[in-house]
């Protein structure tokens, strides 16, 4: 990824921490500013927004392979998971990586579920996406913590306190 | 022991055979179950499958190892989360023709915990 040296300025985007969105308001920063002041010597990398990361983008192929699973794909009676759950998944995978979120692993279930992991040193968040639900379970050090249901819109407000 | 007791003995404890080919249930990073593996699978209705392992060997309950693997986890850890194990054996013709006495199940696991699972998944030892 390109390095940029030469004198630059930013227009830096305000995240809105409740709503998780962007806003219309931004500040401008210069370079020289974030080398001199904040990191001397540091250089600013750009990213694309909305790009999937390597990791996530590793998970979404993975869920997408789920779709041939058929019955009895676990030779113990797990239905096969329709696409509409396949679908679902697949948005929380996006909006997790929308906020630099990345799935640590994902497995689909018996009950036509796909579960995803989330983890964070010690601690664990598993999401687990059912056809008519979505759950999520908490664990601290292997303990148990906490567990409910969820939706897209508190996603960022769970996984901030995670 | 008769079919449907109650397995009260503190010593006692389970196997839980999970499928592994394609690594679905098994986490690549760490070679651990992940809790869609202890959750119980439709035809069970809402109770999770073991073995009794005071009444098999781990050669027998896993039935084949290049398609399964075998965790262990004990009757104390179960009755810690409010969950107890019944004595259910199967005879010949009920389960694909195996016979299985060692066959108990996990009863207590209501539909909207997904907690158990990931617990049981956490606290069980790799056997075969």
């Amino acid at each position: 990824m390109e390095v940029l040296r030469e004198k630059q300025e930013f227009k830096i985007p305000f995240r809105d921490i409740e709503r998780g969105a962007l806003t219309n308001d931004s500040y401008t920063m210069g370079i020289e500013f974030l080398n001199s002041t904040m990191v001397p010597g540091a250089s600013v990398v750009l990213g694309v927004e909305g790009r999937i990361s390597a990791k996530n983008e590793e998970v979404i192929n993975l869920i997408k392979s789920f779709v041939s699973l058929n019955d009895n794909w676990d030779d113990n009676n797990a239905r096969e998971i329709p696409i509409q759950t396949i679908s679902q998944a697949i948005e929380v995978v996006e909006e997790l990586n929308a906020h630099d979120i990345d799935v640590y692993f994902t497995s689909p279930g018996p009950n036509q579920e796909i579960l995803l992991l989330l983890k964070n040193g010690l601690n664990e968040l598993e999401l687990i996406i059912y056809p008519d639900k979505q759950k999520f379970v908490k664990f601290e050090k292997n303990e148990f913590v906490e567990q409910g249901n969820f939706d897209l819109e508190m996603l960022h407000v769970l996984v901030a306190l995670f | 022991m008769k079919d449907g007791e109650e397995i009260v003995d503190l010593d006692a404890n389970f196997y839980r055979r999970v499928y592994r080919s394609d690594k679905r249930y098994i986490i690549k990073q760490t070679g651990r179950p992940t809790s869609r593996a202890f959750s119980p699978s439709p035809k069970d209705e809402g109770k999770l499958s073991v073995d009794l392992t005071s009444l098999t060997t781990p050669e027998v309950s896993v039935l084949d190892d290049n398609r399964f693997c075998l965790w262990e986890f004990s009757n104390v850890l179960i009755r810690g989360i409010d969950l107890r194990a019944i004595y259910n054996p199967i005879l010949t013709e009920e389960q694909d023709g195996f016979n299985n006495p060692a066959h108990c199940l996990v009863i207590g696991i209501e539909e909207e915990d997904e907690s158990k699972a990931g617990i049981l998944a956490r606290n069980a030892r790799r056997v075969v």
